[in-house]
């Protein structure tokens, strides 16, 4: 890869992790990286955070710096610098843009129309499913969906996407070469293979440090033009993301959820203070100015047997166990039992933890 | 100078019948024990002697010997203190002693002369029977144990005294009246009852097939959901132990020493929950004696392990085979033994290690692979023995506060007691009895669906991705639930459940 100085200094400036607001500043008063690196080979120090010098040291040799881009070179990785052609427009707009991103993938799609969506690692069965169903409704309509790899409702908005075919962005707040976490080994690669795209601002083997994690939420809200917040306590990374999506302009969605539920505290409390609340994807593709898609005439065959019109009638209203059913019902513990297996087999219907029984929305 | 008694040792669980012969020569003054006595056997002949003395009786100042027959099995325990007792006086005054061939003599003196209880009565007796000894006499206290025995007449004692007595037809020791097991069956009223669980209709249900078809359960849910509770029900919703099963059962426990004086013969299934930390010896068997285990303890009963993940992994591994073959061998240097243990296990555990995975007000605050390491913790072959895996509802305080009266055990009993005397004529001619035990070939010979239930079967398989170790466990399962509903052939209702009461694979364990 063969770079112009300044951007080499800039590839060195970017291994130390110093937050991209830090550098925009050292940059306006030095006037450009390379008259950091000289200064820094002179012995001048811009960071009092020795493991961060340590680091600057090391990657201070030409030598290094090439076997690094080689490196990258060789993994398919592409740098993303600010002034590129490539690099995000609505991610240019914000207070403390990276100075360059690391991105593996079709880069193109990152100026596509973006939602993000994200939430709670471990979110309810209907967190997962709303998550899964809004990320693959909104990719129909032709929006990219952004988010950040995690377990939960990340890895179902990505998944939702995939499923319909529709492109997706993963934010990572680990090296390209290590991404985090491992279990979504699998969904990286699928994401790759499907046109998508995965950034960081961080080097290929860095590692999955705590800090990064907000940090990386200001790039996931950056891209986007709107977020859609769909579950996680008031203290969530969720919410982090929330607030750099209001402090960068952008439009706030968020999926309602029970009162007392503790995953629903996140979105109830950001709708009380002005998000907009969604009951369908429409209202997103609304508020972003785009086409309603078609509705939906065809309505499923619902099972004409009284029983099962009955349960999926109670359900309808709530989750709920056994034994609200059966009062609502007035159906014998047995035939409830029956008549439930034979609703989830067919997929109406679904189990999850702790016996409570709910509506599939397909 | 001569005389000879019968008392009774131990084997493992099986007694047999010792010749306590005793010998008053001339020679040194002294008292000795042969034939393979252990130590608490040497350590009696203080407590005879004193017991003797503080009866009345003189102490016969010659060289006295007491040979223990059959010479080649190690004696342990305190019973044959009596016997050699008796056999002392006999042999000095052999005219006043009667029928001392056809009296087991059992027993443990105090110093003063007073008999105390002893382990194993039980299985003693049991081998004197089948030797043709009809009378017993023994210490008061394991008087109970015995009491359904008919063809043996028991002769409970308090004292040397009383039995010196009896024996020599001074005052014969009222014999203890016999009581038919039915009756005693019929006093049983069991420590837990269905009635006061409230909600958890599904692992009730659950309980239930388990209990109908002997198949082993595993319950996953919040901590306070009401696992140990239902668990606890399990014994009285069992069918009553049959006379047979109730002597087996109780010569395990009184050969172990935990029988309790005060009941007797075990009228009740055993339920056994020995806690996490057991050793690997506690629960299969072994120790320095070769002792039984827990797992031999809830014969015929239930081994309830709380907390599953929790006990170490080869403790659990080392049960598979037990649970399998319905006995544990146990080898030890000091001998063999082959215990039964023919139990239902019956294990509960929370869905992750803070254990509020699934409760609706509590969040969960464990990684997915802190879940993952902690499920793991039980191995496939494990989880493969467990027929029926079902997870609690997550019961919250106000679902369950005015809810009608729940059906009680006795009724339930009834149902799953129809429904075992269905299997044992079905299985009549084979060499198992109820559908846990069904092999891989029986499932395809007794376990005929209709076309409707097969095809709903299938279709099941598809879409949550059953494996065929699982299909076949469904279908045993199935086959409990059409006998519980006195189906003939599996009907599409019964397939639903038994599917419904699937292992927990396809949520948890992947």
């Amino acid at each position: 890869m063969t770079l112009s100085k300044e951007r080499r200094c800039l590839v060195w400036l970017s291994c130390a992790e110093i937050a991209a607001d830090r550098v925009q500043k050292l940059l306006a008063a030095q006037g450009s990286a390379t008259a950091l690196w000289e200064q820094f080979g002179q012995g001048k120090r811009f960071s009092k955070n020795g493991e961060a010098n340590r680091i600057l040291t090391y990657y201070h040799r030409e030598s290094v710096l090439d076997s690094l881009l080689e490196r990258m070179e060789k993994q398919g990785i592409q740098l993303l610098f600010s002034d590129d052609a490539l690099y995000p427009t609505l991610l240019k707009s914000i207070d403390d843009p990276p100075y360059l991103l690391y991105c593996m993938g079709d880069a193109t799609v990152l100026n596509r129309l973006s939602v993000a969506v994200v939430g709670t690692r471990h979110p309810s069965g209907y967190g997962a499913d709303m998550a899964k169903s809004i990320a693959g409704d909104l990719s129909e309509a032709g929006v990219c969906i952004v988010s950040g790899l995690a377990i939960g409702i990340d890895a179902n908005a990505h998944t939702g996407a995939l499923q319909k075919g529709g492109t997706t962005v993963a934010v990572l707040g680990s090296g390209l070469g290590t991404p985090y976490p491992p279990e979504n080994t699998g969904l990286f690669h699928e994401i790759l293979n499907s046109g998508g795209a995965v950034i960081t601002e961080y080097l290929p083997d860095a590692r999955p440090l705590s800090f990064h994690f907000p940090h990386r939420n200001r790039i996931i809200s950056g891209l986007c033009r709107g977020i859609v917040f769909v579950e996680g306590r008031i203290k969530s990374g969720g919410m982090i993301t929330v607030r750099t999506a209001l402090d960068q302009g952008r439009d706030v969605f968020a999926v309602p959820g029970n009162i007392g539920q503790y995953y629903a505290e996140g979105p109830n409390a950001i709708i009380r203070e002005g998000a907009v609340m969604i009951t369908s994807v429409d209202d997103i593709l609304d508020e972003l100015g785009l086409k309603k898609s078609a509705p939906d005439t065809v309505q499923e065959a619902k099972p004409s047997d009284p029983v099962s019109a009955a349960i999926l009638r109670a359900l309808a209203k709530e989750a709920m166990g056994m034994d609200t059913l059966q009062t609502e019902t007035g159906l014998t513990t047995d035939k409830l039992i029956a008549q439930l297996c034979m609703l989830e087999i067919s997929g109406d219907i679904k189990r999850e933890s702790g016996n409570m029984y709910r509506l599939t929305n397909h | 100078m001569l005389a000879r008694t019968v008392s009774g040792g131990l084997e493992g669980v099986k007694g047999f019948l010792v010749d306590v012969e005793a010998f008053l020569g001339k020679g040194m003054i002294g008292f000795d024990i042969v034939g393979l006595p252990s130590t608490a056997v040497k350590e009696s002949r203080d407590r005879i002697r004193a017991a003797l003395l503080n009866t009345g009786f003189e102490w016969p100042m010659k060289k006295l010997t007491i040979n223990l027959a059959p010479a080649d099995v190690k004696k342990e325990g305190t019973s044959l203190e009596l016997s050699i007792a008796i056999a002392l006086l006999a042999a000095q005054n052999p005219q006043d002693y009667m029928e001392l061939d056809e009296t087991l003599l059992l027993g443990e003196l105090t110093l003063h002369g007073e008999l105390s209880p002893v382990h194993g009565v039980l299985s003693m007796v049991l081998a004197a029977r089948e030797k043709g000894i009809k009378a017993v006499v023994l210490p008061m206290q394991n008087a109970k144990e015995v009491q359904c025995l008919n063809d043996v007449t028991i002769y409970p004692a308090d004292t040397l005294k009383q039995v010196v007595e009896h024996l020599t037809w001074e005052t014969r020791i009222t014999p203890q009246a016999q009581i038919s097991y039915a009756e005693l069956l019929e006093a049983y009223q069991p420590d837990h009852d269905l009635r006061y669980v409230k909600g958890q209709q599904i692992a009730r249900k659950a309980l239930e097939i388990a209990a109908a078809g002997g198949h082993n359960l595993l319950m996953v849910g919040v901590p306070g959901s009401g696992k140990t509770m239902l668990a606890r029900c399990l014994p009285g919703i069992l069918p009553p132990l049959s006379y047979e099963e109730a002597l087996e059962t109780t010569c395990i426990h009184s050969a172990a020493g935990v029988l309790e004086q005060e009941t007797g013969l075990m009228t009740c299934r055993p339920f056994r929950s020995p806690h996490h930390n057991a050793s690997l010896p506690s629960i299969v068997g072994g120790g320095v004696k070769a002792k039984p285990g827990e797992v031999s303890l809830a014969h015929n009963g239930v081994l309830f392990l709380d907390e599953l993940p929790e006990y170490q992994r080869q403790t659990l591994e080392a049960l598979r085979q037990p649970l399998e073959d319905g006995f544990v061998n146990v080898t030890r240097v000091s001998g063999q033994a082959r215990y039964q243990s023919r139990c239902m296990l019956v294990a509960s555990m929370n869905p992750c290690p803070c254990g509020n995975h699934g409760s609706k007000s509590k969040p969960c605050r464990c990684k997915p692979n802190e879940i993952k390491r902690y499920l793991a913790r039980i191995s496939g072959p494990l989880l493969d023995r467990i027929d029926i895996q079902v997870e609690m509802d997550a019961v919250e305080i106000d679902d369950i506060r005015d809810q009608k009266e729940q059906e009680d055990s006795a009724s339930v009993q009834k149902r799953v007691v129809a429904a075992r005397s269905l299997q044992l004529e079905r299985y009549k001619d084979e060499p198992f009895f109820c559908n846990a035990q069904m092999p891989q070939e029986g499932v395809e010979q007794y376990c005929i669906m209709e076309d409707s239930a097969r095809a709903m079967l299938h279709s099941a398989v598809e879409r949550f991705h059953i494996s065929m170790r699982t299909y076949s466990r469904i279908c045993k399962v199935a086959r409990t639930v059409a006998d519980l509903n006195a189906h003939e052939m599996i009907k599409l209702s019964d397939i639903a459940e038994a599917i419904h009461l699937r292992n927990l694979d396809g949520q948890y364990w992947r």
